[in-house]
């Protein structure tokens, strides 16, 4: 009875949903500091999406502002190039972070697209279900050389002007703008196509999906306790992305998540009853074999084996 | 995999953004003219230079700039209206706030306010005072380049020397008739020399 193997009986066990709570307090700290950064008595934080500055001197830009604004304007300042320049470094090694942990949009869609799950639930009791419709995730590839060719051809940052990340942001520091309608339409067509903006639209997350190729923090699996495991899926049903967490990785023999499109919103490790998956700092992952060794004893299917000593 | 519907689909979208753009472009050309910051690029320049992050705005300690919330091709640029409040030109502090803010250089560095071209001071000559012969000199009296920007004839009249006026609008704010009889038209795209 316990044993039961339809994907949609496993449930994942109640607990303390660390990430996901991590990523959300985080993206809503940023707004905050953004918020704050409108009073002059509070010098600690400045700026909204496309550029902040900390402490009155540090400044950060948002690398595909950057370009389009360089791109547009024919013309790179070394202010501007150094302030691209460190998230480009940070998000090198973080991977795709900033839109698992500071995208205002991302946090508005990822809260909007709980309603969605809760709204769906409530209609699949009466036969019902919202459509499921899936862009293709190359699109935002595609879309990110539209808006830089069209930046340079007709000198404006296009993105930058039309990015409803910005409006939001510059909504939520400056009061509201016009911008707010396309966040709006965003969030409402999301109920039918669920995720799309981040997955299969953003150009933004394709600029850094790119800048974290290499990245070197990974999402790692765990083998000996995949190979325990019975393959719920509860990692891939909890991925904003849409990632086919373990079935797409192991099945290739990967030991850590490549896929560019990983936000590093580690809601896949809160996910996973047998504690699977966790940080890491290596590309590839740990080899199958030493991960053996170095855990302590065979891990036998079970989940309250797995559990003990963890929590 | 790319199969011709998911090819098809990438294209479609990708063409919409394309027409967007176009769009865009022609929405540039209607652009209302505003007062920029001190130390703006011209026009076009500014327009494609500022990546509209809102920091100068944040940064202005007199709270004159504004961020623009409507119309499309200049959303999120800051701008001024001189009437409500005129640039300050930042007196009491040492440097000019917004320019030091902006990491983008679409507000360029200006060695001493002589240099900022902002906009040229235009009198309207049929409600100013001075030039419908009741004595005022209000403007005069609130340029920070008196005797040099505006000057007063022989018979107290107000005169602006375009070679000299900044456009920094505190003219335009102190002038005592409504509406005001002093405006300041934005260089906008003639505000090529920069000194």
């Amino acid at each position: 009875m316990q044993e039961q193997s339809s994907e949609l009986e496993i449930r994942r066990p109640r607990r303390f949903d660390r990430w996901t709570l991590a990523h959300r307090a985080t993206a809503v700290g940023f707004l905050a500091l953004l918020w704050l950064g409108r009073f002059e008595w509070f010098p600690l934080f400045k700026g909204s999406a496309a550029a902040t500055r900390a402490l009155n001197v540090l400044a950060f830009a948002d690398p595909l502002a950057a370009l389009e604004a360089m791109l547009a304007s024919r013309q790179a300042t070394l202010t501007l190039l150094i302030a691209a320049g460190l998230p480009v470094v940070l998000y090198a090694f973080l991977g795709r972070a900033f839109c698992g942990w500071l995208c205002p949009l991302g946090l508005l869609l990822e809260l909007s697209n709980e309603l969605r799950t809760r709204v769906n639930r409530f209609l699949r009791r009466r036969k019902l279900a919202l459509p499921d419709v899936a862009l293709p995730r190359h699109t935002k590839y595609a879309l990110l050389i539209t808006f830089l060719v069209l930046s340079f051809a007709i000198q404006l940052p296009v993105f930058q002007i039309v990015s409803p990340i910005n409006a939001l942001a510059r909504s939520v520091v400056f009061g509201p703008e016009a911008g707010l309608v396309l966040v709006g339409v965003i969030v409402a067509a999301e109920y039918v196509a669920p995720r799309a903006w981040c997955r299969a639209l953003c150009p933004l997350g394709a600029l850094y999906s790119l800048i974290g190729r290499a990245a070197l923090l990974r999402v790692q699996i765990d083998q000996a306790r995949e190979q325990a495991g019975k393959q719920c899926g509860l990692c891939t049903r909890s991925c904003p992305m849409g990632i086919a967490v373990l079935a797409d990785h192991v099945q290739k023999g990967k030991a850590a998540i490549d896929d560019p499109a990983c936000t590093r919103c580690g809601m896949c490790i809160d996910s996973c009853p047998r504690h699977t998956l966790h940080w890491g700092l290596s590309v590839r992952g740990a080899a199958l074999v030493a991960r053996r060794q170095k855990s302590p004893a065979p891990v036998q299917a079970g989940v309250d084996q797995t559990h003990a000593g963890w929590q | 995999m790319l199969t011709r519907r998911r090819f098809l689909t990438i294209l479609a979208l990708t063409l919409g953004g394309g027409v967007g753009g176009f769009w865009l472009g022609q929405d540039k050309a209607r652009t209302p003219a505003r007062l920029r910051p001190p130390g703006a690029l011209p026009e076009n320049d500014f327009l494609a230079a500022c990546i509209r992050c809102g920091l100068c705005v944040e940064a202005c300690p007199y709270h004159t700039l504004k961020l623009e919330a409507t119309h499309l091709t200049a959303r999120g640029t800051p701008y001024l209206v001189a009437r409500v409040v005129p640039c300050r030109l930042c007196q009491g502090y040492d440097e000019l706030k917004c320019i030091a803010a902006c990491p983008t250089g679409a507000l360029r560095p200006v060695k001493t306010w002589r240099e900022i071209r902002m906009g040229i001071a235009v009198i309207n000559r049929e409600t100013c005072l001075a030039w419908q012969g009741t004595p005022c000199r209000a403007c005069w009296h609130a340029c920070p380049f008196p005797n040099e920007a505006i000057v007063l004839d022989e018979r107290g009249r107000a005169l602006v020397d375009e070679t000299k006026c900044i456009g920094c609008g505190i003219c335009d704010h102190a002038c005592i008739t409504e509406p005001s009889s002093i405006v300041i038209t934005p260089r906008g795209n003639n505000a090529g020399a920069i000194v």
